[in-house]
């Protein structure tokens, strides 16, 4: 095969600069964690090998966006829920317990009840209607072009700011972790990215999140079990130790401490919920087990990983309390904390378990941002070839190949643009990137794909409508936001007062699709409502030959 | 004949049954849980002092960390009680549906 050999070639460049890794390291003023980049080098070693393996299996488009639906319910239960545990969560919503205590709770519960919409409402229906992207569920009684054109815009909008944002996110922790360059570490994370998924498709993307789902569920355990350990397995002795200690003090244990009113908190559990369970990468994960049953299985695996891993992420967020805060040795020589909040949990591991423990968790945080980013091109990458290039310009007829040749380029193509760009951003603040991916997967991709599959009245031209102005109220609010439009614009006050514009363009989406839909006395229209019940058929039946 | 298939079972009381019984096990079960998250934020906001209420006189602990645990034990129950019964007898119940439809 051409591609093992391009894929020998490639993995010998890699190694061929993974020296120089050290090297940077070496310059940087603060000491090199030589520790950290060996076990960080011994994780991206087994990926390669991984990927090598997947390479071989890969050569069917279901293969390559399915993974062959051969994956096991414990195997697409770790990889789920390893989409859930992004650097986001595990450093990002530690982070927020480390902060403000009691309000990282509307995280983390809104992360497990995104998946409980997710199981309920869509999946089901989903593999029923779809074979590899949630757009074949939206398109299935609608016009074709028109929808997956939207759908593959709603994809792209949400997956490449959010791989933006990890990217961003994974050269600035890395350069802190491991005290090397941040233009080398994001070119890293890229590269490793493109050879991932343009090689080993989904089955390489999968197993890199099992391993790294595995490693981080670990790492998250024994830090939550010391914390406890040292609190007698008491909470209650752990929530006054970490009282005692933050500046905050019992406002910690006080919700409503990060809002300033109920609107703005709405609109933010909004965007968790309804943006979290309409990420496309996620979505993809259940076409690759083999029949409905082990989806189903694979989805209570992935809900109790998930709500496992929220529940330690509190318990590690107030150990970082207690253990963390005021230690000299993490703080700058401003005494801020070094890399910020975000790294609590970091500096955590150094506490319990010296240079070895956190050059594993740092290593596995790097993993994490891996895995995500490659399951996120992926996506962004299956848009492109299935449902622009093989339906929308080709019309159905582009043969499998010539699909898996423009899958493989587009990854090429989004990894090297998103690496130019996070350089290019890298003094940005890029708060505002994920927020917008989360809150155009709430207004657009999960209301289209919700009414589609359980709304007889919906027609295409209503979803098109609906969709538009979901994209375009997200985007609008987002910029005449505070975080935009006045962090970033440098004005006076915001038009628009909350950070998340969810609570407007979701309620806006689907009031568009519902009026541009009833509207619509065109015969396509009717075509399209009386197509419902045989939908419906097909979703609760699935296919009735064989 | 793909079609005549299709018809019996629309217009099979069963399939309509199993529908309506299934939908309506989605909606209430999805739209709980939706719910008590949202009051958990309201509730937050409105009356913080609700959930800031200690779980017991020596404690610290704010009731609302263990009644979001409770609302997560029952996200999980809800989800291996409703994997079961789509995989168990509603999958059995479809076999049928179908049999009946092909024969």
């Amino acid at each position: 095969m051409s591609y093992q050999k391009a894929f020998k070639g490639l993995l010998a460049t890699a190694t061929a600069f993974l020296p120089s890794l050290v090297l940077a390291a070496d310059v940087v003023e603060r000491e090199p964690n030589i520790k950290a980049i060996i076990m960080f080098l011994a994780f991206v070693a087994s990926t390669l090998f991984i990927t090598y393996w997947a390479s071989k299996r890969t050569k069917s488009a279901n293969e390559f966006y399915a993974a062959g639906n051969k994956i096991t319910a414990l195997q697409n239960g770790l990889a789920v829920s390893g989409d859930y545990m992004s650097a986001a969560t595990f450093l990002g919503f530690t982070a927020a317990a480390f902060l403000v205590g009691f309000d990282a709770l509307f995280y983390t519960l809104g992360a497990t009840v995104a998946w409980v919409i997710v199981f309920f409402l869509v999946a089901e229906r989903l593999r029923n209607l779809g074979r590899y992207t949630f757009t074949d569920a939206a398109a299935y009684r609608l016009d074709r072009v028109p929808i997956r054109t939207l759908a593959a815009v709603g994809t792209l909008v949400v997956v490449i700011p959010y791989l933006l944002a990890q990217l961003v996110g994974a050269g600035a922790l890395v350069q802190s972790l491991f005290t090397i360059d941040y233009t080398l570490a994001v070119c890293i994370v890229g590269a490793l990215m493109m050879l991932y998924v343009t090689f080993g498709g989904m089955l390489a993307t999968t197993w890199v999140q099992i391993v790294k789902a595995v490693l981080l569920l670990a790492g998250g355990s024994i830090m939550a079990i010391y914390v406890m350990y040292k609190f007698g397995f008491s909470f209650d002795a752990l929530a006054k130790a970490s009282v005692d200690i933050h500046a905050k003090g019992e406002a910690i244990m006080h919700p409503g401490g990060k809002f300033d009113d109920v609107w703005g908190a709405l609109s933010l559990g909004m965007a968790l919920v309804f943006g979290t369970a309409g990420l496309p990468h996620i979505l993809m994960r259940f076409f690759t087990v083999p029949d409905g049953k082990v989806a189903r299985k694979s989805a209570v695996y992935a809900m109790g990983f998930i709500g496992y891993f929220m529940t330690i992420v509190i318990i590690i967020g107030l150990g970082a309390i207690v253990f963390v805060t005021g230690r000299p040795e993490f703080l700058d020589t401003d005494g801020d904390l070094i890399g910020g909040a975000n790294l609590a949990a970091v500096h955590l591991s150094a506490v319990i378990g010296g240079d070895y423990f956190l050059g594993f968790i740092s290593a596995v945080a790097f993993a994490t941002i891996l895995a995500v980013v490659s399951g996120l091109s992926l996506s962004a990458a299956s848009a492109v070839s299935h449902d622009l290039y093989a339906t929308v310009f080709r019309n159905g007829e582009a043969t499998e190949k010539e699909e898996i040749f423009v899958s493989r380029i587009t990854v090429i193509c989004i990894g090297v643009v998103t690496v130019l760009l996070a350089i290019a951003f890298e003094k940005e603040s890029v708060a505002f990137l994920a927020i917008l991916a989360l809150a155009i997967a709430a207004s657009v991709n999960l209301p289209v794909l919700l009414l589609s599959m359980y709304w007889k009245g919906i027609t295409t031209r209503g979803a098109v409508f609906g969709g538009a102005i979901g994209l375009v109220s997200a985007i609008v609010f987002i910029v005449i936001s505070p975080t935009v439009w006045v962090k970033m614009l440098g004005f006076d006050e915001a038009l628009f007062p909350y950070g998340y514009p969810t609570i407007v363009s979701m309620p806006l989406c689907f009031i568009a699709v519902y009026i541009f839909s009833v509207t619509d006395k065109s015969a396509r229209a009717d075509k399209e409502r009386a197509a419902y019940e045989a939908q419906v058929l097909r979703s609760e039946l699935g296919s009735l030959e064989d | 004949m793909q079609s005549n298939i299709e018809e019996k079972i629309l217009s099979n009381p069963k399939y309509r049954a199993l529908v309506a019984k299934q939908s309506k096990l989605r909606w209430c079960c999805a739209g709980g849980i939706l719910l008590a998250y949202f009051i958990f934020v309201i509730v937050a906001f409105s009356h913080p002092d609700i959930l800031a209420a200690k779980v017991s006189e020596n404690s610290i602990v704010p009731i609302g960390i263990p009644l979001s645990f409770l609302v997560f034990v029952i996200q999980l129950a809800l989800t291996i009680v409703y994997a079961r019964l789509e995989s168990g007898s509603f999958a059995s119940i479809k076999k049928e549906i179908i049999a009946e439809a092909k024969a």
